[in-house]
């Protein structure tokens, strides 16, 4: 997908003005946070879990090149092939070779947010085949032809009225009179209508959660189903994967489980787990003839050695964006690439370059919910802290905030002139904000007050009242 | 020679055959350790059966405990009626399945084979139960064809009350096991609920793609 990370300020200006966006994110509003927050209440292992399940991706990466090593055996043994890509153009061309050997017109796809950082339906689409999503919310930003908005909940953007409008627009062979006012109407239809797409497709793409060393084992979770009916009733079943989705063991893998659905939905488990090991055998009645994973690197083997390394633990399960007050204000889609939120704000960089994306870290008030709730430990506003670093080194933020932020150092690290200064403006500000004692406008600062009230201070200083409670003998 | 491993190699900063790295790899592989087993998943048997039921009704799954196989057929020609559902299961040749006595249910239509878009209801057979989340382990082969578990509306899922264990550690066990860890079928489906989706307005629905209701039948 193409970039608009670069105009991220605009992205996000249009994000808070649009209505029907703001409608959506209320909807959103406060549901993944109490689902998650409930089921780690039900499990007291639950942070001691999270724990060791970071420890599980620290010892694999570690040890990366020896766990890819025994997964490639035991992938090759179950009879699976092995495709590695080092960039997303490479991963392309293998998948479309594959098709092409198979003769394929039709694919299918499971919901993978890899496909989606190769721009994997474009570059088939270009080749003349007909690729069609059956996630239900893949589904239907596909008809909408937008990206998606969050990782796990692709659509979370779009109102069920805009779903309504999409299939009366798309399902043009179904009678114009039907009702499809509530959401089980929808989702009925949808299966209705991918039905034979899954029965006749050529080929099944999914993406992977997990990849098995010990077993050369795929893992994906899923609600819908529509995963398995992807992988099963194709011919031939491509999986696509990047490198950090290895772990040791069904032991490893059965620890992450534990702590994933928990994180991203709130459920305990997700309906279906599926652990696939290469093509059918040769009893089996169903089931994919061929088996291949197409395995990513596309800069994570760099991201390893680098000070990033970290957000290669990340197991994708929104955690950090269901909880970030920047991405509940503005949506997924004002990040302007694949991955949304604090860890979009920390990954996108190293995919695009800072230069592209240097206002995403900056796209965040540090408050630290993010780092709070990832299962994976992440440090997620030390990884932007990070980038900004980076960028400010490399010459970056505009010459006024730079000239501001020298002056402010100048004055913040002179105590004597920081309380002069202050107790000068104080009195100032608090007049200037009225009887509300809230800035609706701040010369200078519209990008914050336009979207929220910002209190007045009080007309004194900390210092000042410190001052005088110590005089008064109060304190 | 993987070129990618030696990338990582570099990256790292470590060289190919340092014994140290490939011990603590080969020991990790082989000891088939557990890490932290929720407590939940550490109870008594009966325990175990009545938190796998309770965890499967939790997710809109009916469930019933028969004492025999001699009930099982009598148990689906109920579920049928209640629900208001054709008489007729498609099944694989799992043995367990094969063993199930159909001669009192003269009206009942037993099909064998993988699903098709046409059938409505499947039957098929769990080799364990994860009772900590009332998760059923389902191993395709001729046993069990994996389109039984997705295409059908319905599908009702037998498991024997002794392969109920706590966690899935202990449900991996209970398939076949070589030197390196479990022998794997092509897919292990580990299915806990009918199929459902939250994608439209966060509001959950049951009945995705997958089967839109879902029976599970105890037996012993
Ligand atoms: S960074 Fe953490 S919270 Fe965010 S998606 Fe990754 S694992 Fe989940």
């Amino acid at each position: 997908m193409k970039s608009t990370a670069r105009s991220f300020k605009e992205n996000a200006r249009q994000a808070l003005k649009n209505q029907r966006l703001q409608k959506s994110l209320k909807v959103m509003g406060r549901g993944f946070v109490e689902k998650r927050a409930k089921a780690r209440a039900a499990l007291p292992e639950f942070d001691a879990l999270c724990q060791q399940g970071q420890a599980i991706k620290t010892h694999t990466l570690e040890h990366l090149d020896l766990y890819l090593e025994v997964y490639e055996k035991q992938l090759a043994a179950s009879g699976g092939h092995l495709h590695l890509a080092q960039t997303a153009q490479q991963a392309c061309q293998q998948i479309l070779q594959i098709c092409r050997n198979s003769n394929a017109r039709l694919v299918t796809k499971g919901k993978s947010m890899v496909a989606e950082e190769i721009g994997l339906n474009e570059h088939l689409e270009e080749a003349g085949l007909r690729v069609v999503e059956t996630d239900l919310g893949e589904y239907i930003i596909q008809l909408r032809k937008e990206p998606p908005s969050h990782i796990v909940a692709p659509a979370v953007h779009v109102g069920a009225d805009q779903v309504e409008a999409d299939f009366r627009r798309v399902h043009q062979n179904l009678p114009p009179n039907r009702n499809l006012s509530d959401p089980a109407a929808l989702v009925f239809e949808a299966r209705n209508m991918l039905r034979h797409e899954f029965i006749n497709a050529d080929i099944g793409i999914t993406g992977a959660n997990f990849l098995v060393a010990q077993t050369g084992t795929s893992v994906i979770v899923t609600n819908e189903g529509n995963g398995d009916l992807t992988q099963s009733l194709a011919p031939v079943h491509i999986v696509i994967a990047s490198i950090d989705k290895l772990v040791p063991t069904l032991n490893d893998a059965s620890t992450l489980i534990r702590v994933l659905a928990r994180s991203a939905t709130g459920q305990s488990i997700t309906t279906y787990t599926t652990f696939s090991t290469g093509p059918r055998r040769p009893q089996d009645l169903d089931g994919p003839q061929q088996y291949h994973v197409v395995l990513l690197d596309n800069g994570r083997t760099e991201q390893l050695a680098g000070d990033f390394s970290d957000a290669l633990r990340c197991i994708r399960c929104g955690a950090c964006m269901n909880h970030c007050p920047v991405y509940q204000s503005i949506g997924g889609h004002a990040y302007g690439w694949v991955y949304p939120g604090p860890i979009g704000a920390v990954l996108n960089p190293s995919f695009l370059g800072l230069e592209e994306t240097a206002d995403l870290p900056n796209a965040s008030t540090l408050c630290g919910r993010c780092e709070e709730v990832c299962p994976m430990g992440i440090k997620l506003p030390d990884l932007m802290r990070k980038w900004r670093e980076k960028h400010h080194a490399a010459g970056g933020p505009p010459a006024m905030v730079r000239t501001s932020l020298t002056a402010w150092a100048f004055v913040a690290k002179r105590p004597w002139l920081y309380q002069l200064l202050t107790g000068m403006m104080m009195p100032l500000l608090a007049k200037f904000a009225g009887r509300k004692h809230h800035f609706r406008w701040l010369p200078l600062a519209s990008g914050w007050t336009t979207s929220r009230d910002l209190p007045a201070p009080s007309g004194k200083t900390f210092m000042s009242l410190l001052k005088k409670h110590q005089r008064e003998g109060r304190l | 020679m993987n070129p990618f491993a030696s990338n990582i190699r570099r990256a790292l900063g470590v060289k190919a055959g340092d014994f140290e790295r490939l011990e603590m790899v080969r020991k990790h592989l082989d000891d088939h350790g557990r890490n932290l087993i929720p407590a939940c998943a550490l109870r008594c048997h009966q325990e175990l059966i009545d938190q796998f039921i309770q965890m499967l009704e939790n997710v809109e799954t009916t469930v019933a405990h028969v004492n025999d196989l001699v009930d099982v057929a009598s148990e689906i020609a109920r579920y049928q009626i209640v629900n208001d559902l054709p008489h007729v299961v498609k099944c694989g040749a799992d043995a367990l399945i094969a063993d199930i006595d159909w001669s009192e249910q003269s009206d009942l239509t037993i099909l064998s084979g993988p699903a098709t878009g046409a059938d409505a209801i499947s039957l098929t057979r769990a080799f364990a139960g994860a009772s900590e989340t009332g998760t059923l382990f389902v191993a395709s082969g001729p046993d069990n064809p994996v389109t039984l578990s997705f295409l059908p509306e319905t599908n009702i899922i037998l498991i024997r009350a002794r392969d109920i264990v706590g966690c899935y550690e202990d449900a991996w066990l209970k398939l076949p096991w070589g030197a390196r860890g479990p022998q794997m079928p092509r897919t292990v489906n580990l299915i806990s609920g009918p199929s459902r989706t939250a994608d439209i307005e966060q509001t959950l629905i049951t009945g995705a793609h997958g089967p839109r209701r879902l029976h599970v039948i105890i037996v012993g």
